[in-house]
């Protein structure tokens, strides 16, 4: 059996762009919330959001035409890929290096249309409020006022495809398209194309930007973004608490470099954490809202424990899947109870969500390198804004807990009934 | 070990008809499904035609009722995900798997995402849109009718169609979406037959969907020049893969899908196979968004890891269904790449497109051509390329021109290429006993 460890990490948050200050911004309990930068939201609410601030190209070497045929998301990818890649120093040791048994899967999601580009085309056009649509002038209007490559910005996959084509990697590569577990699915996907031997080095993780105009009506008019507006931003995202009233809308990417060990070894490389296990499931319930009972993401961690060989009370800390919509919260948290019940002791369980927002096909990315961290320092960092739990399992909140992490587990779990968890185990060199 | 994969159901949903029998009559009759567009009016796009799907019956069992959520579905599902859900129900239905093993079981699909409203979007947008700003955002987010927007909105994300079938089958095993463009669900069958190949899985459904046959989808390529302008007049005529005065593809639609089952316990149950998967590979160009490496190396990979896979030489390959989408640029490196990688035996290879009849159906192409292989093989029969006309110096292969062949062959080969240099390769063998 190849066994698989990650030797590096890239992550743009709303906390930082870096893995260290993102944790950190963690542990302290830190929000990356503020008012809406992306777009003028106005007095609509949320007018607020978790955004990465400066995507930091400058010194990476991409040229500017080539991110303007990039969307948001596949930016974020890139710039999260080169950090990971930089910090993996794996071009330092190119040589050893197969491309063609290297490459990328990362998980993200939909780009909404862009409203200030369709309105061009609709004042052109000369499309009226209120009257029956015309298709042909709107179209010729269209042709003209739009950007002629828009089409590559929202096309999935060039988000993987253009860290293939900057750091020449040849191997297998995929774009996971998943919802809000996308990520945790890549990362999985990716490590089982190592532990097959396809692949010897593979940059897994995701991005998602989803701080739109049109994005935030969808969600706000679901019901799953919160519109709260009698208390500070940075205090309405609440994972698993009973006042939890919808998401914060967020963005980010995390790419983690996952390699052979005999490989890593061979190249003295640095090794944040051993990937010991996967599993994903499916509630097999309905295409938007969870099972009651979470019955897809309890079948995810126990398929994910079982592939570790690590019975439930081996696991020290759980980085939860909660946004803070209380019907996926409580899905979550009941599925997390049947795995762990009896469980002696019983993990620390952190949802990050309360300080990044939900940062959609990102989140369980961004996890992984928490989670990776996490078995370094030996800290469990709080969950922002988590004060009357909806649960009896042993949330950390109000202030970080150092405790020893041999193995940490990062559940994910969204619409569309996915769910998938990854276990990491401490790396004692 | 490498276990053995089986195909035991499929199901089609395709411009050229739905279901297996009238997609293979389509097919070996070198019928054409591209039209003028009929779904909206296309009078003021550069491009005019498609290939969509026009005889999809109501069937209550490929509806979206009967799920649990508090959403009604019906009105707001879009074409793709009705496909995906069709080709997959008739592939459940098929392979006639003991009720109860689903549960364990994975579906992968290819899939994009659905349409865009365009009309919705432009009514939320439009009282609020001027020529100096675009859309006064702040305004439209306060004031604006959004109401049936957000569900549509939501629904078109690409894991619905896969979703929808798990939930509809009651597979709670790995339901995954994958997008690599136009390989997207030739990845997904290759990636399904993967895992049961390792022993990760014992039973999937794979395939894929998409309909990028809406406004956004035709003037999204055409302002790409990737899609034929020619064919506006002639639309049956617009898809003519390796003919010399080829200038592009045609955007089709369409759904598959193949019940995945490993050797021995599909043997047992006495299954009906179609056929069995053999050989996978996977590489990226890592060159160019738009175009193939000059020299294929990512086809050349791909062809040679699949052959790899399934232990076969080039010569055993008897048939292959090319990317072949009619763009200048694809249906030359294909041809390279089909040179290095069979060698010899490129020559002597019949290789045709099924795109020139069923147009390109992006993420669901691999998937559609994966069964129109299996067909093939089951009649002894390869379907043409049609249009072909005038012969290109630069593609010198045997395309099959313009009719169908009688053709003893046990192995196919499936190509499927996509934007951002992602290209797929499977390999596909009669099973033992079949016709000849």
């Amino acid at each position: 059996v190849r066994r698989i460890v990650i030797t590096g990490l890239g992550a743009l948050t709303p906390l930082g762009n870096d893995p260290e200050t993102l944790f950190d911004g963690l542990l302290v309990g830190r929000s990356g919330v503020a008012p809406v930068a992306a777009f003028s939201a106005g007095d609509v609410r949320p007018a607020y959001a978790a955004e990465v601030n400066d995507l930091g190209f400058d010194g990476l070497g991409v040229p500017r035409k080539k991110l303007k045929m990039m969307g948001r998301n596949a930016q974020l990818a890139l710039a999260a890929a080169l950090n990971a890649w930089v910090d993996s120093r794996l071009n330092e040791s190119a040589p050893l290096l197969d491309r063609n048994h290297a490459g990328v899967v990362l998980g993200t999601g939909m780009l909404n249309a862009d409203a200030v580009g369709l309105g061009h085309a609709c004042a052109a056009a000369g499309t009226a409020p209120g009257a029956l649509f015309d298709m042909k002038p709107f179209a010729t209007a269209f042709a003209r006022e739009m950007f002629p490559l828009w089409l590559l910005r929202h096309i999935p996959n060039l988000v993987s495809a253009h860290t293939t084509m900057v750091l020449d990697l040849r191997g297998p590569s995929n774009t996971i398209t998943t919802g809000w577990t996308a990520s945790a699915n890549a990362v999985g996907e990716a490590m089982r194309l190592v532990e097959r031997g396809e692949a010897d080095v593979m940059l897994a993780g995701g991005a998602d930007a989803r701080v739109s105009p049109l994005a935030t009506l969808r969600y706000r008019d679901l019901g799953w973004l919160s519109t709260r507006g009698d208390v500070d931003p940075i205090d309405v995202a609440a994972p698993f608490d009973r006042a939890a009233s919808g998401f914060v809308n967020a963005e980010g990417a995390s790419v983690l470099v996952l390699e052979e060990i005999d490989h890593a070894r061979d190249r003295r490389a640095r090794v944040y954490a051993e990937v010991a296990g996967y599993g994903a499931a499916n509630d097999a319930y309905d295409i938007l809202v969870p099972h009651p009972e979470g019955r897809g993401l309890a079948r995810a961690v126990r398929r994910c424990l079982a592939s570790a060989g690590c019975p439930p009370d081996r696991v020290d800390a759980v980085f939860a899947p909660g946004f803070g919509i209380p019907s996926f919260d409580a899905a979550a948290a009941k599925a997390l109870e049947h795995v762990f019940d009896g469980a002696a002791p019983r993990p620390a369980l952190t949802a990050t969500a309360g300080a990044l927002g939900n940062t959609h096909a990102a989140a369980a990315a961004i996890d992984c390198v928490a989670a990776a961290l996490a078995t370094i320092r030996g800290e469990v960092p709080p969950t922002r804004n988590l004060r009357e739990p909806i649960t009896e399992l042993d949330f950390v909140h109000g202030a970080s807990r150092e405790t020893p992490i041999e193995t940490a587990l990062v559940a994910s779990y969204g619409f569309g009934g996915h769910a998938a968890a990854i276990l990491l185990r401490r790396w004692d060199a | 070990m490498k276990r053995r994969v089986a195909i035991t159901g499929m199901g089609v949903v395709s411009p050229l008809g739905v279901g297996l029998e009238r997609y293979w009559k389509g097919l070996a009759a070198g019928a054409s499904g591209v039209r003028r567009v009929t779904r909206f009016d296309a009078s003021g796009m550069p491009v005019r035609i498609a290939a969509e799907v026009i005889d999809l019956p109501f069937d209550p069992e490929w509806g979206p009722t009967g799920l649990a959520g508090p959403f009604d579905l019906r009105a707001s599902l879009d074409y793709w995900a009705r496909f995906g859900l069709a080709a997959a129900m008739m592939a459940a239905r098929d392979a006639s798997v003991p009720s109860g093993a689903w549960a364990d079981a994975d579906v992968y699909f290819g899939a994009g995402e659905g349409q865009n409203d365009v009309p919705l979007l432009a009514r939320l947008i439009a009282p609020f849109a001027s020529a100096e700003t675009g859309c006064d955002v702040a305004a439209m987010l306060a004031r604006g009718d959004s109401r049936p927007f957000a569900l549509r909105d939501q629904l078109i994300e690409a894991t619905t169609p896969a979703s929808l079938v798990a939930a509809r089958l009651g597979a709670g095993g790995e339901v995954t979406t994958c997008l690599t463009a136009c390989a997207a669900s030739a990845q997904a069958v290759g990636e399904a037959f993967r895992r049961i190949q390792r022993g990760e899985c014992d039973l999937a459904l794979a395939g894929g969907a998409h309909a990028m046959t809406g406004p956004f989808d035709l003037l999204g390529f055409a302002m790409l020049s990737a899609l034929s302008r020619s064919g506006n007049d002639r639309p049956e005529r617009a898809s003519r893969p390796f003919d010399r005065d080829r200038d592009g593809f045609v955007l089709g639609e369409g759904a598959a899908a193949l019940v995945l089952e490993e050797w021995a316990s599909a043997h047992r149950r006495g299954a009906n196979i179609h056929g069995e998967l053999i050989g996978y590979g996977t590489t990226s160009d890592a060159y160019r968004v738009t175009d193939m490496h000059p020299d294929a190396r990512g086809a050349v990979a791909a062809i040679t890891a699949a052959l790899d896979d399934a232990g076969c030489a080039p010569a055993d390959v008897g048939y292959v269904n090319a990317h072949g989408t009619s763009t200048i640029e694809n249906d030359r490196a294909e041809t390279l790449a089909l040179h290095r990688a069979l060698g010899d035996a490129a020559r002597t290879t019949p290789v045709s497109s099924t795109k020139s009849m069923t147009g390109h159906a992006i993420a669901a192409a691999g998937a559609l051509e994966i069964v129109a292989c299996a067909l093939a093989l089951r009649e002894q029969v390869v379907p043409p390329t049609i249009n072909y006309e005038t012969p290109d110096p630069e593609c010198d292969l045997d395309y099959v021109p313009n009719r169908a062949r009688a053709h003893t062959f046990d192995v196919a080969l499936s190509n499927s290429f996509g934007f951002g240099g992602q290209n797929v390769a499977l390999l596909i063998r009669r099973p033992e006993g079949g016709r000849r």
